[in-house]
């Protein structure tokens, strides 16, 4: 085109406007979900979790809003935990963030027939329902479970994106940790490099570093918690965004494990060191 | 969401943020936000657009309670999301205006150019992205509502909140007024 302002000028209005929408897709317009941090979806969701707005109902978790300087914070425990990749506590992939937890997650009615009933857990959107032998079928790693004969198999197997839940229901041995679940084991192939949990601690939550057989791990205990995944991509997975009791987690062989139970921290680490 | 079934639709995400779950309402903004930054970024180019997004999806949270259930929420959306846009404007002598990406920062999912799209390469892309720059405020929204976001009639009355039936007269003299810019360009050329 010899003169681009002649040539525009003499296009008729649905050419330019062609023209128009074609210039929209060259724009320097900023991400919404970049790569490696938290979408504005998520911050939103941080913020509001923290400050919910005067007139809007506040879920009853019985937790106290933060104040102010705990939402910056906040903010910038998001925005740092972007910067520094996995650096960060020390086991591969693990961000720890404090924040209070957000009201939980809406799940769709999962179609079943009525014939079968649910399998323990499955409110909790663990992924989808398995045999346990379906799901160490489907792990890309070498599935562990725990060896002491009083907790024994699973109650029910679930799988997400390759990462593994256990469920057993409550009983004498495993007191509650939610309604009607005694104990859950997660296991995911945790990639050192790429990949990173983050996981946003309530202010009333501990965290002490423990080992797990001779592999660096965390107790987090007290207020309640949540996770969140981001996959290595830097997409969102829709992972556990759950609120979870007292959790240990360590990661061993390239593997990382999550456990989730009211025992307290000895009994959860002889738990750990027990599973193969 | 996704390991359970069938996505949500907006209007039962909707109604379980206006009982205070925030994680119903981050669904839902989820699907809105890039279109939601673009639309920020196009009002006001030299404003933070994420920051933007981000202040207006907290207050729509609070204004949840006066949405009409049945309305479309995307341009209910969009529109708090313009006005927060507003806000950020600076002085008019101050603006940079929009920018094009740099070429080689072509994003993943983007199309290849297609053949017609040669036709504005370079020089013309760039001539008519400072004519739009050139445009007032009011003729520059209506251009990026209807083109620069690809929004419907409806759409784009509700995200700027002016009446429908003046979208179409409106457009018509923001794109006469763009020729304008070409013409004024021309002459300072020759004349300058």
């Amino acid at each position: 085109v010899a003169d681009p302002r002649a040539f525009l000028e003499q296009l008729p209005d649905d050419e330019l406007g062609r023209a128009l929408r074609e210039l929209a897709g060259s724009l320097a317009v900023p991400v919404a979900a970049a790569p490696g941090r938290p979408d504005i979806a998520t911050r939103v969701r941080a913020r509001l979790a923290a400050e919910p707005p005067v007139g809007v109902p506040k879920r009853r978790w019985g937790l106290r809003p933060m104040r102010r300087g705990l939402v910056l914070a906040l903010a910038a425990l998001l925005i740092l935990a972007a910067v520094v990749g996995a650096v960060g506590l020390g086991l591969p992939g693990l961000r720890i963030i404090f924040g209070d937890i957000p009201t939980p997650r809406p799940t769709a009615s999962p179609t079943r027939s009525p014939s079968s009933p649910a399998p323990l857990g499955s409110f909790l959107g663990l992924g989808t329902a398995l045999t346990l032998g379906e799901a160490e079928r489907a792990a890309s790693f070498d599935m562990v479970l725990p060896t002491d004969p009083a907790i024994g198999p699973p109650d029910a197997s679930y799988i997400a994106d390759g990462r593994v839940a256990l469920v057993w229901a409550s009983d004498e041995t495993l007191p509650p940790v939610a309604s009607g679940i005694g104990l859950i084991i997660n296991e995911f192939q945790g990639d050192v490099d790429e990949g990173y949990y983050q996981k946003i601690v309530g202010s009333g939550t501990r965290l002490t570093k423990v080992t797990v057989g001779g592999s660096p791990g965390y107790w987090i205990s007290g207020a309640p918690h949540f996770f969140f995944y981001v996959d290595p991509s830097g997409k969102e997975v829709d992972d556990s965004h759950r609120v979870v009791g007292d959790t240990l987690i360590w990661t061993t062989g390239g593997v990382t494990y999550r456990i989730e139970t009211s025992l307290g921290m000895q009994a959860a680490i002889r738990l750990a060191e027990s599973l193969e | 969401l996704k390991v359970e079934g069938r996505p949500l639709e907006d209007a039962e995400l909707i109604e379980r943020a206006r009982t205070g779950e925030v994680m119903a309402y981050e669904e839902l903004v989820r699907r809105y936000q890039d279109v939601a930054v673009r639309t920020a970024y196009v009002i006001s180019p030299d404003g933070d657009a994420e920051d933007a997004v981000q202040d207006a999806f907290v207050k729509a949270y609070a204004a949840l309670p006066r949405f009409r259930t049945q309305a479309p929420f995307r341009p209910w959306l969009l529109r708090i999301v313009a006005n927060e846009a507003r806000n950020r404007r600076r002085s008019a002598g101050r603006r940079a205006g929009l920018v094009l990406r740099a070429a080689e920062d072509r994003r993943p999912g983007d199309a290849a150019p297609s053949p017609e799209s040669a036709v504005l390469e370079n020089e013309t892309r760039a001539t008519l992205l400072s004519a739009v720059n050139g445009l007032r405020d009011d003729d520059r929204e209506i251009i990026a509502a209807r083109y620069l976001l690809d929004l419907s009639e409806a759409e784009a009355a509700e995200t700027l909140g002016i009446p429908r039936g003046t979208v179409k007269s409106r457009l018509s003299r923001a794109l006469a007024r763009l020729r304008e810019q070409f013409r004024a360009a021309e002459g300072g050329m020759t004349g300058g």
